[in-house]
């Protein structure tokens, strides 16, 4: 597709062991909101296996079962921690979610005492206190600049940040990163973790435009993003938000 | 003897909640007869159930209803009295409630002795329920990613399963699904007799879709291979280490043409013979169900053509592509229950001839998934509906994922109302011969209490 605008390189890492609550709605989110502005979104998806030849301008990862982000961390870090660390260390925008974010924080110690580690873009630590405690569900609102951030979310591990990083939001309605600190998700430079799983961004249009004009920064600096009709998007994040009472 | 006087208080008591609450029209009275029996005899259920003749239990993420239905009509066929729980009441009360209701008052021990039950069960009630019983047939159909706020991961579901599969006895017969990789990993933890079914030949693709549950072994984790995909992770896969074998199917379904909402053809073959069947059950899901009945009925000896014949007099179960006559047009209730559900209904309507008036209702209930990111594993884009209709309590969320699938009706704009018996409403004033309703699972109860209200169809229980 040639569409006259500038051209995204966006890397979904390993769809195939990290889509536990169809994390891919965010990749198509972001697909169809650069389509409608003449765009050009090029979306590799990377495999466990895979090598990533050439830089990009978006990474996104979702969340996987216990087993399967042993499988990521591994990966990750054998594989294709230098050139993720040194696109973000350029500018790329970064979505890591629930077990994606894990792993882009420097340690994950699952239900099992296993450690695995993760790529350190996050100052961050991640322990699950065991099984038996219970999970972090349920539907979640924070505060985001100016604005609200909704979502679901459903993780053991409870996370706690280092002095260098800073949480994306503050938890209104949920647990956030550990239940404890009002804080919820990781900025670190142009990269964005989050518990928030899912379809996050649909219903979250603003953080959605946010990650392109980040990328978007990097690649056409004199670029600006154009507004959508989001009137649809906006409806369903109130609702959202009313459900939890927000 | 006190046991005896305290099973017969707890059948009074459950009996006595149920009327109440089919008086006070809350519903079926199914689940609140079984906690009331339950509180007073908590042995309720496991004791019940082993005074039976035999017992089979009927578990899986998708098709337990189905499949207990066609199992329960086999049985029937051949001459026997089966004890059920066909409405879909699926945890350790919902049984109770069901032996509430055919236990006699002083207990009914003789008529539970010649009787066989057949119940479906919630994965973790089974894996709850059976250390407690000693069953004749356990029949495992497929483990799929659903309601995770509630239960955790599937890998979760597989290892408790495993836990059970290793105490259960080896007079007990395993029914396992061959095609699906994990539930072949729990099946062969059982030492006694293990059937399969499952597909020979069926399948082409050996891609599995981005929203496919299982991509790596359960034994080893090496991704897995497929030399055949017929829907999701279920096919006929192997394990590169070979660590995790899969088995040849005793029933395998050699043969699936859909014809559309109406029905199903397709081919079993079975010892060696070729068997074909009209069902009157949709989607190449339903062949799975339809080949575990047949293969049930094998083990519990009623000969397959007997087995056959009642599954193509046996039509769907309730709110699973079942037909409701309203005066504006033919209700098809389709329930989906999580990705890979979803994503059968979306083939079933895409193989009909001419685009269908559609009706899709989100709820968040707890029967539901609480979480709603789920319908973005489903493939909307292939919706290609008549006319649109979005409701439930998430039917924003509906909207918003319709507008990125780039949904088009071939007629009219996206009708988006709230609630269960307006968007009906809305839909069946523009509705034009058949009306396809996808509904989550309380949103499915709740459009059949519309009809049940509007004197269109009966309640479900009245049936069971
Ligand atoms: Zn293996």
């Amino acid at each position: 597709m040639t569409t006259g605008g500038p051209l995204l390189r966006l890397a979904y890492l390993y769809p195939d062991l990290m889509n536990l609550y169809a994390d891919r709605g965010n990749v198509t989110c972001l697909e169809r909101r650069c389509a409608w502005r003449g765009i050009e979104l090029r979306v590799s998806t990377v495999a466990w296996g895979d090598s990533i030849d050439e830089p990009h301008d978006i990474y996104v990862i979702g969340g996987g079962q216990d087993r399967q982000q042993r499988a990521a961390s591994d990966g990750l870090t054998r594989r294709h921690a230098d050139r993720i660390g040194r696109d973000v260390a350029d500018g790329a925008a970064m979505l890591a979610v629930c077990g994606g974010y894990q792993l882009m924080g420097r340690s994950y110690r699952d239900a099992d005492g296993t450690v695995m580690h993760g790529l350190g873009i996050f100052d961050m630590e991640t322990v699950h206190p065991g099984a038996e405690v219970a999970r972090c569900i349920g539907n979640i609102a924070c505060r985001w600049r100016d604005a609200h951030l909704i979502g679901f979310e459903n993780h053991g591990g409870r996370t706690y940040l280092g002095a260098g990083a800073r949480p994306l939001a503050e938890v209104v309605k949920g647990f956030g990163n550990n239940g404890t600190d009002g804080g919820e998700g990781a900025v670190a430079g142009t990269a964005i973790g989050t518990y928030m799983h899912g379809s996050l961004l649909p219903k979250n249009p603003h953080l959605a435009d946010h990650l392109l004009a980040t990328a978007l920064r990097r690649v056409a600096p004199e670029y600006s993003l154009s507004p959508l009709d989001d009137d649809v998007e906006w409806r369903a994040h109130r609702a959202a938000l009313g459900i939890v009472g927000v | 003897m006190r046991r005896r006087l305290q099973r017969a208080a707890a059948t009074a008591a459950g009996r006595a909640a149920a009327a109440v609450s089919r008086w006070t029209r809350r519903g079926g009275g199914t689940a609140i007869s079984g906690l009331a029996a339950q509180a007073i005899a908590p042995q309720y259920v496991p004791d019940a159930l082993n005074r039976l003749s035999s017992l089979v239990l009927v578990s899986g993420t998708n098709g337990k209803t189905t499949t207990t239905a066609l199992i329960v009509a086999a049985l029937r066929a051949a001459g026997h009295e089966v004890w059920t729980n066909p409405t879909g009441s699926n945890l350790e009360r919902g049984i109770a409630a069901a032996l509430v209701r055919r236990a006699a008052w002083h207990g009914g021990q003789r008529r539970e002795r010649s009787a066989v039950g057949v119940f479906e069960m919630d994965e973790w009630a089974l894996a709850s329920l059976l250390p407690r019983v000693t069953p004749t047939l356990v029949v495992l159909l497929n483990l799929f990613r659903d309601q995770l706020d509630r239960y955790g991961e599937i890998d979760t579901t597989a290892r408790a399963w495993r836990k059970v599969m290793a105490g259960l006895p080896d007079s007990a017969t395993v029914l396992a699904n061959a095609d699906d990789p994990l539930v072949t990993s729990v099946a062969q933890v059982h030492s006694g007799r293990v059937d399969w079914f499952g597909s020979d030949g069926l399948g082409e693709a050996a891609v599995l879709d981005p929203w496919a549950d299982v991509r790596g072994c359960p034994g080893c984790g090496e991704p897995l291979i497929y030399d055949a995909v017929t829907f999701a992770h279920l096919g006929r896969w192997r394990c590169p280490t070979g660590d995790l074998v899969r088995s040849q199917p005793d029933v395998a379904i050699t043969a699936a043409q859909p014809r559309g909402i109406d029905g199903l053809e397709l081919t079993l073959a079975t010892d060696g013979r070729h068997s074909r069947v009209e069902a009157p059950l949709p989607g190449v899901y339903s062949a799975y169900n339809v080949a575990a009945a047949v293969a049930a009925a094998r083990v519990l000896g009623i000969g397959s053509d007997a087995a056959l014949d009642a599954v193509v007099a046996t039509g769907p179960a309730f709110g699973r592509a079942e037909v409701i006559s309203s005066p504006q047009a033919e209700v098809v209730i389709l329930l989906t229950k999580n990705p890979t559900s979803a994503n059968q209904v979306l083939d079933l309507l895409a193989g009909e001839p001419e685009p269908l008036d559609t009706l899709v209702l989100l709820n968040d209930g707890v029967a539901d998934g609480e979480d709603v990111s789920w319908i973005w594993d489903v493939e909307f884009e292939r919706l290609r509906p008549r006319r649109l209709t979005l409701g439930g309590r998430r039917a924003l969320d509906l909207e918003v994922r319709v507008k990125y699938a780039g949904v088009r009706p071939s007629e009219g704009d996206v009708d988006v109302a709230p609630g269960i018996a307006d968007p009906l409403d809305r839909a069946l004033s523009r509705a034009d011969g058949r009306l396809a309703v996808i509904a989550t699972y309380t949103a499915m109860l709740a459009v059949r209490d519309v009809c049940v209200a509007r004197g269109w169809t009966t309640p479900y229980w009245s049936n069971a």
